[in-house]
């Protein structure tokens, strides 16, 4: 009784019209910015019904990774998961919580859970209105538009691993630390590093073959992102075509780019072949990788939680 | 829950810091009965915040163990027996009747019975037109009232207050006393209640723990404790007090007399039973006219500054 109270009063909050829009705002404006500005967007109106859909696909699964599956999503958890118990910290009100008939790990549990079917609600809108805007844009019919909706299942599940990683971390950062800055910078730090930073510095130390030699490829937890990702869509029979597989390897390493880059012909096809993998590690170390570490961390941070007192 | 002791703490301890390691309560042993109404008095940072803390679950004693109803502190069902209100109460961005909801709702309530108690709870502490107010917006005052009220959600079988009337002016702090009282006897419920203002609370309370820096300096009933410390001390008045006072200077059984504000003898003596003997004899074979005489009415406030007085003197 005590967890589904936690639950629904959490659930309300967030369905908080305010803060609904705030998200949906974040999520949405780079998108639709995306549709008015990018010169793609008037290279579209050249091409066929099925090339319109295979490009909108491929560039919607770029930015579904950079932003709305990306570093929107996992900003928007990391905020909000940071608060769980650092927010109660800073108004004081922890003490009385847990002075009543619930367990401590089942009060942030029942926070997560909240937030997690919230969330996942709100991206599951955030891909239908977008796309369905994006189709509109490009003049796309209901049987194209229902083509390119197939890509939202598989990056609903990619969505739910950035929740489960980004929220298992920042809940844990909440339960250890009292302030909930020192919970958000560190991880803020990594979604930069990993979504941002990692982009530039890859290609250019994979060109003069450090990234290899100093095992750069342990650290990139991009790369891991990336290839979870790709594995997601190629698993769904998501194939991009080459042109987009290498502009998603450029943000994610997980495709090799020949030299000189992707050639396309827009007048009569697109190269047929699809582009090599990476390879740098298989999906089990990736899902390994940026899996463990957060429970681990998860499971000793709700040991501390349990132990911590509480003024 | 058959059990009759509400509250047990055996060897209860607290020690904060690693390095500079400060001890916050030592070796508290207590027991409670059901149905009495508890005061834990001692000054500033004597420790008596950081028990109650251990009591409801929110500080992990170093050492000892304490139970509510036989469960271990801290569980959820010893937690299910406690309605706490915390010295310095906080709340959510909330409208008072949903805060009251909600913490009705975490104890189990169903939503439609933590609404009407809120309601009877609201209107109880005089807060039902301010019971769509967010919550952060009321006054000290207001704020320790709802804190009493969401202690009081779920009709706990224990209440822990901590500094309940701190934040209220003395008809507020009157009725609230008031109410505690009214419904522990009503309802047969324990509550443990610590407080700055002695002269109001030695009114309602049963039994009393006197802490200093994290000791038990007493443990008593109040009925016991006022007897122990009134016995061998009395207030005379007499139709020659000068020559009474004179007299008893001498006696040896009298260990002080004085004469007080009112113009009254009071005496201390060694043994007080032979003391009313001899000083009837007194009154009679020196023909004194008697006004009043009568054990000393000794109040909690004094037996409290007369206890740490003696220690701090022992200390010296």
């Amino acid at each position: 009784m005590s967890f589904s109270a936690v639950f629904r009063r959490e659930l309300e909050n967030h369905l908080n019209l305010k803060v609904l829009l705030i998200y949906v705002l974040i999520l949405l404006i780079p998108l639709i910015l995306f549709s008015n500005l990018s010169e793609e967007a008037q290279m579209f109106s050249n091409l066929t019904l099925d090339l319109k859909v295979e490009y909108l696909t491929g560039f919607f699964l770029i930015f579904a990774f950079v932003w709305i599956c990306g570093f929107a999503l996992s900003v928007i958890t990391i905020y909000k998961c940071s608060g769980f118990i650092a927010e109660e910290v800073s108004s004081r009100t922890l003490l009385l919580m847990v002075s009543k008939p619930i367990k401590r790990h089942n009060f942030i549990l029942a926070k997560f859970l909240a937030f997690f079917i919230f969330i996942l609600l709100l991206q599951l809108l955030s891909l239908f209105v977008t796309l369905y805007f994006w189709a509109s844009f490009f003049k796309l019919d209901v049987f194209s538009l229902a083509k390119v909706l197939r890509i939202v299942p598989p990056l609903m599940v990619y969505s739910t691993f950035i929740i489960l990683v980004f929220g298992t971390l920042s809940t844990a950062f909440s339960s250890i630390f009292s302030s909930r800055t020192k919970a958000i910078l560190p991880l803020i730090a990594i979604v930069i590093i990993a979504f941002i930073i990692f982009v530039p510095v890859r290609g250019a130390a994979r060109s003069s073959g450090i990234y290899e030699s100093y095992f750069l490829d342990t650290l990139d937890i991009g790369y891991d992102f990336g290839n979870i990702y790709v594995s997601i869509l190629e698993n769904s029979g998501v194939k991009p075509v080459p042109f987009i597989q290498g502009a998603i390897g450029s943000f994610t390493g997980t495709y090799i780019i020949p030299e000189g880059g992707v050639k396309v012909d827009y007048d009569h096809s697109v190269i047929l072949e699809s582009l090599d993998r990476a390879g740098y590690h298989s999906l089990e170390h990736s899902l390994l990788k940026l899996t463990l570490a957060p429970m681990l961390i998860l499971i000793l941070s709700v040991l501390i939680f349990q132990r911590r007192d509480v003024h | 829950m058959a059990e009759k002791i509400a509250i047990e703490a055996r060897g209860l301890t607290k020690v904060y810091g690693f390095r500079k390691r400060v001890v916050a309560v030592e070796n508290l042993d207590m027991r409670i009965e059901k149905g009495t109404i508890y005061g834990f008095i001692g000054p500033n940072g004597a420790g008596k915040t950081t028990t109650i803390k251990m009591l409801v679950g929110a500080i992990r004693p170093t050492r000892g163990e304490a139970y509510i109803f036989g469960e271990p502190v801290g569980s959820v069902r010893a937690k299910s027996y406690i309605g706490y209100s915390p010295e310095h109460p906080n709340f959510y961005s909330m409208h008072a009747l949903d805060f009251l909801i909600y913490i009705g709702t975490l104890y189990g309530l169903p939503k439609d019975e933590a609404k009407g108690r809120a309601e009877e709870l609201l209107e109880l502490f005089g807060l039902e037109n301010s019971a769509d107010k967010n919550a952060l917006t009321f006054s000290a005052g207001m704020k320790q009232k709802l804190s009493l009220a969401q202690a009081l959600i779920a009709d706990p079988e224990i209440l822990i207050l901590d500094e309940p009337t701190a934040n209220l002016d003395p008809i507020g702090r009157y009725e609230v006393l008031k109410n505690i009282e009214e419904l522990a006897r009503k309802e047969k419920g324990t509550v443990f209640i610590s407080s700055h203002i002695l002269l109001e609370l030695e009114k309602i309370i049963d039994h009393v723990t006197i802490i200093d820096r994290g000791k038990v300096i007493l443990q008593s009933s109040m009925a016991d404790l006022k007897r122990r410390f009134s016995e061998n001390h009395f207030v005379i008045d007499v139709s020659d007090n000068r020559l009474l006072l004179d007299i008893l200077k001498k006696d040896e059984n009298v260990t002080k007399v004085w004469v007080n504000h009112e113009g009254k003898i009071e005496v201390m003596v060694r043994d007080g039973k032979r003391f009313k003997e001899k000083a009837l004899e007194i009154f009679r074979t020196r023909r004194m006219e008697l006004n009043e005489f009568y054990p000393y009415k000794i109040s909690l406030e004094n037996i409290f500054l007369k206890l740490l007085s003696n220690k701090s003197g022992d200390g010296e």
